[in-house]
């Protein structure tokens, strides 16, 4: 068994012949936040989706919460992507994604995100439709939603890719508060240019030529 | 429109040449139906016949030149209106791309690139759809009711008249049965554009369904939508089925009048059988015109629609 929560061993991985990733290895102990720096087009986004088991390593070995296969290893992590990120159905379908959750366990994970209140608020509460690319909800509300969501699925593993990054800077505050609620006791990377996001127990890395040095 | 005036006006010579070429080719096709009168009227006049042998082979010599030059006449004009339409689609087209071109940047990287190209690839393929099928097509469709219906009434006022009268009603007829259609066409324009949207954003956020196992709430609202999708689809074909099967049938009245009075009258001698031969030739030009004009103008409003949106983007130096 290992004993890591995340073991990323000498992954390389190339976009169409260039490479991106260069024998890039990653450990993180259960529980360990890291927060990951680089200019665009560094890799970062795409070491995430490696660590997500959306994409395959060309080489190297992957390790997530012990399990080794892409299909494995996605039911083991959460993900907060930026953008809007939200499907064109209610707040509901967006954080339970079609699974069956009590609705004890939706609004805790609404009040831990700071939804709660202004669902409370909305004629249709949980069945309001979020619109078409959510233009029914603010950028900060999006990314609540999504917090939300990741804190419904209960992964051992959040990844985070520069969630607050599209949002005005007292939006982005308030959501990294939910974002806090959500990663405690759990291990993160979190990818962002903006190293003030990684406040507390982070250790800072950064990205260069497909590799991660220390921060 | 002051997109296409522009066009018009930057391609006067070849425009002007292709609606002169249009309207000589509906003339010589009521040459050609003077020529059947007077040869049909000829040949019903037994006696003039036997005695006038040489006349009637006059008479064949003098219409027979009508069916090249016609045939030629027909060729030129579609190659030419199909240049014209092409030229008018390219200049556009390329107007389109001198706008992205000449946009500053910082109003570019707001766009949404997916919807931007739709509108694009839809307004240029309706407004060149339109140029290719139906800008000298109407316009020879016109012609040819108008021409038509002034020659009509110079043979036999009164039979004109009949004989169009009746086409009114079943032309108001065609017009309110065309908004009950367009009413279904749109909603199931708007399902698919659903679908549509569903698929792009399928695509954008596979990344979430995968890592959120979401592929059965994907499959539900997919499923509800094409469902949605495929009522209206149904509603509007068994719509249009029994609306149109109605109007074909109604459309039958004109031309059982014509047959009726413009026979009647044959045979109490007002008429020659020449003009009544064509009035039945070109009765259709008329009537079918007037029952085709609901969709010609729904076609139109479709196209100044494109156009509009279109000239919205094209200033006038980039046309």
């Amino acid at each position: 068994m290992c004993r890591y929560a995340i073991n990323l061993n000498n992954i390389s991985y190339a976009y169409e012949g260039v490479k991106v990733l260069r024998g890039l290895s990653l450990r993180l102990s259960p529980g360990e936040h890291v927060g990951i720096l680089g200019d665009s087009g560094c890799g970062k986004s795409t070491l995430l989706k490696i660590a997500a088991g959306l994409y395959e390593p060309d080489s190297g070995e992957i390790t997530v919460a012990g399990e080794r296969l892409p299909e494995r290893i996605r039911k083991q992590v959460a993900m907060v992507m930026q953008g809007n990120c939200l499907f064109p159905l209610s707040i509901r379908d967006n954080i339970c994604c079609g699974h069956e959750i009590s609705e004890k366990k939706l609004w805790a994970a609404c009040e831990s995100a700071s939804l709660a209140r202004w669902i409370e608020n909305l004629p249709e509460g949980l069945d309001t439709s979020v619109g078409e690319r959510g233009c029914q909800v603010s950028g900060g509300q999006a990314q609540r939603i999504q917090i939300a969501r990741a804190i419904c699925k209960d992964a051992p593993v959040i990844l985070l890719d520069e969630p607050v990054s599209s949002l005005d800077r007292d939006t982005g505050e308030s959501v990294l508060r939910a974002l806090r609620k959500l990663t405690q006791g759990r291990t993160v990377v979190h990818v962002t240019h903006h190293p003030e996001t990684l406040e507390g127990d982070y250790v800072v890395r950064r990205m260069e030529g497909g590799r991660l040095n220390n921060g | 429109m002051g997109v296409i005036k522009r066009l018009i006006r930057q391609h006067r010579i070849s425009y002007y040449t292709a609606v002169v070429l249009t309207f000589s080719s509906i003339f010589l096709n009521l040459v050609w139906n003077q020529f059947l009168m007077e040869l049909l009227d000829r040949f019903a006049d037994a006696a003039l016949l036997s005695a006038e042998n040489d006349s009637l082979a006059e008479v064949f010599l003098r219409g027979i030149w009508i069916v090249p030059l016609h045939a030629f006449n027909e060729y030129v004009s579609v190659c030419m209106a199909s240049w014209v339409c092409e030229i008018f689609a390219h200049d556009l087209r390329m107007g389109y791309v001198k706008y992205y071109l000449r946009t500053d940047i910082r109003k570019i990287s707001r766009m949404n690139v997916g919807e931007e190209q739709s509108a694009m690839q839809n307004e240029l393929k309706d407004i060149s759809d339109y140029f290719q099928q139906n800008l000298f097509s109407f316009l020879k469709q016109f012609a040819t009711f108008a021409v038509t219906a002034l020659f009509l009434l110079c043979q036999n006022a009164k039979l004109a008249l009949l004989s169009t009268l009746p086409a009114i009603p079943l032309m108001v007829y065609c017009y309110f049965t065309g908004k009950v259609i367009k009413g279904c066409t749109e909603q199931c324009q708007k399902d698919k554009k659903q679908i549509n949207g569903m698929t792009n954003i399928l695509l954008e956020l596979f990344p979430v369904i995968q890592v959120y196992d979401a592929y059965g709430l994907i499959r539900h609202a997919m499923d509800k939508r094409i469902g949605e999708w495929e009522i209206a689809n149904i509603r509007k074909e068994r719509t249009t089925a029994r609306l149109m099967s109605l109007s074909g049938l109604l459309s039958f009245l004109p031309l059982l009048l014509l047959l009726g009075i413009g026979g009647t009258m044959t045979i109490n001698g007002e008429i020659s059988i020449g003009t009544f031969y064509i009035f039945i030739n070109l009765s259709g030009h008329i009537s079918g015109f007037l029952q085709n004009m609901p969709n010609i103008y729904a076609g139109f409003r479709r196209f100044e629609a494109s156009v509009t949106s279109l000239g919205e983007k094209l200033a006038p130096e980039r046309v």
